[in-house]
């Protein structure tokens, strides 16, 4: 299957200058201005398929935002070429906005003071949606997303997750073939982003509709992505499947063992020296941390149940933060992470 | 155009819209939105009744203390005392008309970064605004404008417009005037895209159209040099134009002439909009929202 984003070098670079200081320097920077260059996209490549829920994660200042933007349209690249369902997004931004859904989590697209369904009626006009085409979509839509109830309200008068669910159906209503998310569930309660990520597996696996998310909450990228983009300074460390990523060398497994009776730290910090570290988290509990490539887990669970009695036990996985923590600490050694999934 | 599209959400693909069926559908709900939107709002405009109501009534007061120490059919400038009132009175009534909000609009859009999600849309920003202020005009037609009149009328001694025919042309006029404000406000909006704080940009261009508009002040009544320089530039099609046809000032077969005027001053203007809109538009995408 053909990409349906091809992305290629991309590199964005933003012109900016050193202020100096105090009211002379300011008056020296209106005559000369000490110009550098910033690259806050830095030659990304990406080969997105029809169909697939992305994860495109970074800490601030990576470059997500600025390369959601050109992949959105909204901003020109400096350099490289992209192609996203066979638009230039930039050069037929006007043809190409039809071909998207864009919802920015802090910012909304509908009427502040009007109905949300009203606002659904203008967007469905602007982009041409046949009157039986939108009566269709927004029963769906409000039936999945539970909108029945809001589309008389005004947007003012809804909740963040009701303001959410209005914009998602928003940007669905013209049936867009992607579907841009900036940080969709940002200040949302638990309840609320569960139903939002429904939502979007739900559309993602019904509709086959391409979704890029950007998002700092980790735990939605685990549950919906099956692919992740790591970007950092502008280029992106990590592509790759969320499985390879976690079963990369140097992650840590943890592990928590309740005793029957006092906890043996000694004992088994001598036992698994240099290969697993324990502390004790009261009496008769022990927690700690081994590489599941130097130190098997069944090794672990065998050493301990043989010797001591043992009230219960669990292992964690690495968890996605240790993942990304990782991949971002290997990134900044100028190392990229072989990733082929 | 777009594609066909697959998903089973869709039905087809939207057909090929008449570009004028289509602008009319999307705009006039623009204006109908908008007008919901002041609905939100009403109350505010008791205050603008009474700040209106002010301004008419200290105009009134001067001029009646200007014309007091002189007979009663004398003039100044060209205008009596019932007429000066009139102007005053029927200028501000038309001035609850063309007003209009698009520079405060484009600034807030910009700051907020909001304006990046019409980039988004496959809508014209310019038209968008301009309905959108359509709309507001329309809410105020009724809520406002109205009841202000009734108040104004009832109040002061204001004239009847010259003959029907004037009257006719007058709302015409004031229609382009409408328009004409729009591309100002536009342009003065769009400055934002260049500078980190426009509100002195658009208090400047507030105190220069009341000014040169001729709102507060007849232009007969500016010295020479200043009516040649006001002569030059569009804002005297605002409200002195107009108000000279309510007078019948200008005869009925000129009328045309001032209709004219502003329509070539409204297609000059808008085409600098769309000069600089482009600018704008290089600016955020070159920059960043």
């Amino acid at each position: 299957m053909s990409g349906i984003i091809k992305l290629e070098e991309l590199t964005k670079t933003y012109r900016s200058f050193n202020r100096r200081e105090g009211v002379w320097g300011s008056v020296k920077d209106l005559l000369h201005r000490d110009y550098f260059d910033v690259k806050a996209v830095d030659g990304i490549s990406l080969d997105v398929p029809e169909g697939e829920l992305l994860g495109y994660i970074g800490p601030n200042g990576a470059g997500k935002s600025t390369s959601i933007k050109m992949l959105t349209g909204i901003l020109k690249p400096s350099s490289g070429s992209m192609q996203v369902n066979g638009y230039h997004p930039f050069r037929d931004r006007k043809a190409y906005t039809r071909q998207i859904g864009v919802v920015f989590g802090q910012r909304t697209q509908l009427w502040w003071d009007i109905a949300v369904i009203e606002s659904f009626r203008l967007l469905s006009k602007i982009y041409d949606v046949r009157q039986v085409d939108f009566d269709a979509r927004l029963k769906n839509l409000s039936e999945i997303l539970e909108l029945e109830a809001l589309l008389r309200l005004p947007v003012r008068k809804l909740s963040l997750g009701q303001r959410m669910r209005c914009d998602l159906a928003a940007s669905l209503l013209h049936n867009p073939k992607l579907l841009f998310l900036d940080e969709p569930t940002i200040g949302l309660d638990a309840v609320a982003k569960d139903s939002i990520r429904d939502f979007l597996r739900a559309i993602n696996r019904d509709f086959g509709t391409t979704i890029i998310l950007t998002t700092h909450d980790l735990k939605e990228i685990e549950e919906l992505c099956q692919r992740i983009v790591v970007l950092d300074k502008g280029k992106i460390i990590y592509d790759g499947s969320l499985v390879k990523v976690k079963a990369m060398p140097g992650l840590k497994r943890s592990i928590v063992i309740d005793f029957a009776g006092k906890a043996p730290l000694e004992e088994l910090s001598t036992l698994f020296q240099g290969r697993a570290q324990f502390s004790l988290q009261s009496e008769r509990r022990l927690v700690g941390e081994f590489a599941p490539e130097q130190l098997p887990a069944a090794e672990v669970v065998r050493t301990v149940l043989d010797r001591h009695e043992v009230a219960d036990l669990t292992i964690t996985e690495p968890s996605i933060e240790q993942v990304i923590v990782k991949l971002y600490r290997d990134g900044a050694n100028g190392s990229r992470v072989a990733g082929n999934g | 155009m777009a594609k066909a599209s697959t998903g089973p959400m869709s039905v087809q693909a939207a057909d090929r819209v008449d570009p004028i069926r289509r602008a009319k559908s999307v705009y006039g709900a623009v204006i109908r939105n908008a007008f919901l939107d002041m609905l939100a709002y009403r109350l505010r405009y008791f205050t603008g009744i009474i700040t209106y109501l002010l301004f008419v009534s200290v105009h009134y007061f001067i001029w009646t203390a200007v014309f007091a120490a002189r007979e009663s059919n004398a003039t100044i400038n060209g205008f009596t005392l019932p007429e000066m009132v009139t102007y005053v009175s029927i200028g501000w009534i038309a001035r609850s008309l063309y007003f209009s909000n698009i520079d405060y609009e484009i600034n807030e859009l910009v700051r907020s970064g909001q304006v990046s999600v019409y980039l988004l849309r496959p809508v014209n920003f310019h038209l968008l605004l301009v309905a959108q202020a359509a709309g507001e005009t329309l809410f105020r037609l009724l809520f406002f404008t109205v009841p202000i009149s009734g108040v104004i009328l009832w109040l002061f001694p204001v004239e009847l417009p010259a003959s029907l025919g004037h009257f006719a042309w007058f709302l015409a006029a004031t229609v382009m005037s409408f328009l004409i404000l729009a591309e100002v406000n536009f342009i003065t909006g769009l400055c934002a895209f260049w500078f980190k704080s426009i509100d002195g940009v658009m208090r400047a261009k507030y105190f220069l159209v009341q000014i040169l508009s001729g709102l507060l002040l007849p232009l007969s009544f500016f010295p020479g040099w200043l009516q040649t320089v006001v002569e030059l530039l569009p804002f005297k099609t605002i409200s002195y134009l107009p108000l000279q046809l309510y007078l019948g000032k200008v005869p009925l077969d000129e009328a045309p002439t001032v209709l004219f005027e502003q329509l070539c001053w409204w297609v000059a203007l808008g085409m600098l909009s769309y000069f600089v809109w482009r600018r704008a538009v290089r600016v955020l995408t070159l920059q960043g929202g």
